[in-house]
């Protein structure tokens, strides 16, 4: 049984195998997309590989994370579309 | 001030395939190593979160040779400006690196190239190189219904991937024509590693239609993908699905290399026959010095690793192999060039500036990127131009601006490290 | 543009306008058009980060700014912070004379970026995602140049702002309409005259 993760995303406990980037964490705990454009439509992950900025949200406090680059760590708060 | 100072003889910048290949050959020359990735382990997009388990047995043999080979790898680290000669800065969350070195390797890949067409920025449409990167870092995908859309042999690969993994393929769509396809098939006989590569992913394809001359027309749903509306010639279509996989092949990735002044030649990094650029001492290997795929990015990072060594002798064995790949790159380039129909895909408020929200019809009243830049701020936002700048120059034939720092956004404090550690003190007012 | 001469101006494809009066307002390439001007180039660098909204509701500038600003040799930085509308910041701010191209330097964006973060610590964690340079008009005493060329019939400079310009551009224009239309200025006009800083300029 692999290894599990527990984050926070927008205040709901997550839990997900170790490895897990924090984008796939979002999209599978059933949160639509990860960040509102400049004219407030929603928005997912596109390159999967650091380059578009599309997958940003707020890590530990800190804004304009870009989530598919980050593997999750226990207890971790993620929030999105803020 | 910089938390990490690190010294090698060869840095290398990128650890996917050429970047692993270089760092494996200059370390067995016996060269001091470091690899800087701002992915948490080595790999790039073709071997992706392969490291604790290979899936091929080449990928597992380089590993094994990376892992005795004792590199440095400075992982989850961005470069984003160069300090001075021999120095290269590199921030991750918790750092800033200051890198310096002998010589540097340039191993920075490519990325997916995207066009621009109504609904692309709906949530659940992503990159086919994209959403392959999203599975593997843990996006369930079993189940999931998906056209895989653009152009390239990655669509193959990536479509194997997903329904390996439990994804229902719905189809492949290409937008080369069948006579193309047919060339490259046929040319693909010169290059038997290749053909039967070709051969192994068509079995396992079985199944799923490979449409030519077809694309994505629209994206559809309300506030993700519901369904997609495809063309192949006159035949227009639509179909429910989760998941829309959609690149248009790839594009090298030549800002750190154009920020440290290397030539480039029609987007490509310029290299002499030991991949060294028009810098003394930087060298580039892989998709950034032409797109090629995986065996050339081998064969090029291991030339590229031996002649930064100091051993070019090693190196020579290697040309003809490069230079049989080169071939097939090209060969790769004529068969996937895109097709001027692209062109229209864009409606007047489809967004092409996905940083900015700027759409085709602001954009097309301009007729240079600077002026459209200045005019709507496209390619003002935090990926500078990285997924509009490509779309732009195929739809409008706008070149882009030189490269400036921040190559990758950084935060103020690491741009603000002014002087290599041990210099001296900062320059006060 | 291609050149100023009497009674108008000559366009590089060749085309020529004229008028009776012709203003070189061309900043830092206004000595490109009339030789002599004494308007130098002064470089800045400036950076803009990502959107943080809530951050900072109004600009913020170090007093020894003015400092910077009337230095008349060294290359200086100064704070200056100034949120834009779309909640990204934009960091200044640099002077440096005797840099001739655009090409943004390291060294000097890092200076500036140091005096921020000492200004504003909260500024240090902050993305950065861009960076550019400008050229800013200079001139010997810190004036701008407002009135008739000396030694050339109907050209009138305005120009040499130094970071001013557009702030200043309004009341410049009124300053230059009393002059050509005769009239006395609300404010004393000597200041700026062109003929303080050098008695004769020649077309380019």
């Amino acid at each position: 049984m692999p290894e599990t993760c527990t984050l926070s995303i927008d205040g709901a406990r997550v839990s997900v195998p170790q490895g897990t980037t924090v984008a796939a964490a979002v999209l599978l705990s059933g949160v639509p997309g990860l960040r509102r454009s400049v004219r407030g439509e929603q928005r997912g992950p596109l390159c999967g590989m650091g380059i578009c900025f599309e997958c940003r949200v707020t890590i530990n406090g800190r804004p304009h994370a870009r989530s598919c680059q980050v593997v999750c760590e226990h207890g971790m708060e993620v929030r999105t579309n803020d | 001030m910089t938390d990490a100072v690190r010294s090698f003889d060869v840095l290398i910048v990128g650890a996917g395939p050429a970047g692993i290949a270089a760092a494996c050959a200059a370390s067995e020359c016996g060269r001091t190593v470091g690899m800087v990735d701002d992915n948490p382990t080595p790999g790039g997009q073709n071997w992706r979160g392969e490291a604790p388990t290979p899936n091929t047995a080449e990928s597992a043999a380089w590993y094994r040779r990376l892992l005795a080979a004792e590199i440095d790898f400075v992982r989850g680290a961005s470069v984003f400006a160069q300090l001075g000669s021999g120095v290269l800065l590199a921030e991750s969350a918790d750092a800033i690196h200051e890198l310096r070195y002998a010589k540097l390797i340039l191993a920075t890949g490519a990325r997916e190239r995207f066009l621009p067409f109504p609904g692309w920025t709906l949530p659940n449409v992503m990159g086919a190189g994209g959403l392959q990167a999203l599975v593997k870092s843990g996006l369930p995908i079993s189940g999931m219904r998906v056209i895989v859309a653009g152009s390239g042999p990655l669509l193959l690969a990536v479509a194997a991937y997903l329904k390996k993994h439990g994804a229902r393929v719905l189809l492949i769509a290409e937008q080369a024509t069948r006579a193309r396809l047919v060339r490259f098939a046929a040319g693909l006989l010169r290059y038997p590693g290749k053909l039967f590569q070709g051969m192994e992913m068509r079995r396992s394809l079985s199944g799923i239609p490979y449409l030519s001359d077809c694309w994505t027309v629209s994206a559809e749903g309300k506030d993700k993908l519901e369904r997609a509306t495809l063309r192949q010639r006159q035949k227009i279509w639509t179909l429910e699905c989760d998941y829309l996989a959609c690149g248009f092949h790839l594009v090298p990735n030549t800002e750190l290399a154009e920020l440290l002044g290397c030539e480039l030649r029609e987007g490509s990094v310029r290299v002499d026959e030991w991949q060294e650029t028009s810098v003394a001492g930087v060298f580039c290997a892989g998709e950034p010095t032409g797109i090629g795929g995986l065996e050339l990015a081998l064969a090029e990072g291991q030339i590229t690793g031996y002649a930064a060594a100091g051993q070019p002798d090693t190196a020579r064995p290697i040309f003809s192999e490069r230079r049989k790949l080169r071939r097939f790159a090209l060969l790769l380039e004529e068969t996937f060039r895109l097709r001027k129909e692209l062109k229209s895909l864009p409606g007047a408020e489809t967004i092409v500036c996905r940083c900015e929200d700027v759409t085709f019809e602001r954009l097309r009243r301009h007729n240079s990127w600077r002026a459209a830049k200045l005019e709507t701020r496209c390619g003002m936002g935090p990926c500078q131009g990285r997924v509009c700048g490509a779309a732009a120059e195929f739809l409008f034939g706008w070149q882009a601006e030189p490269v400036r720092p921040p190559v990758f956004p950084a935060s103020v404090e690491a741009l603000a490290v002014s002087a290599p550690s041990g210099s001296g003190s900062s320059i006060r007012d | 543009m291609k050149e100023i001469r009497e009674g108008g101006v000559e366009l590089d494809d060749g085309t020529i306008l004229s008028a009776g009066r012709v203003v070189n307002a061309a900043g830092t390439w206004a000595p490109d058009l009339t030789h002599g001007l004494n308007v130098r180039k002064r470089k800045g660098h400036l950076v803009i980060t990502d959107r943080y909204p809530a951050f900072l509701r109004h600009q913020v500038v170090e007093l020894g700014y003015l400092k910077s600003a009337h230095s008349g040799t060294s290359d200086s930085v100064a704070f200056n912070v100034q949120p834009r509308k779309t909640g990204q910041l934009l960091i200044g701010s640099s002077r440096q004379y005797g840099a001739e191209d655009t090409r943004v330097e390291s060294g000097m964006l890092a200076r500036m970026l140091e005096r921020a973060c000492e200004y504003m610590p909260g500024v240090a964690k902050l993305s950065a995602i861009r960076s550019w340079t400008g050229f800013r008009a200079a001139t010997p005493d810190k004036l701008p140049l407002i009135g008739p060329a000396p030694g050339q019939q109907n050209l009138s400079l305005a120009t040499g702002h130094e970071g001013l310009g557009i702030t200043t551009s309004l009341a410049t224009a009124r300053l230059l309409v009393d002059q050509l239309l005769g009239r006395v200025s609300a404010i004393p006009v000597e200041p700026y005259l062109p003929s303080r800083i050098a008695p004769v300029m020649a077309h380019a």
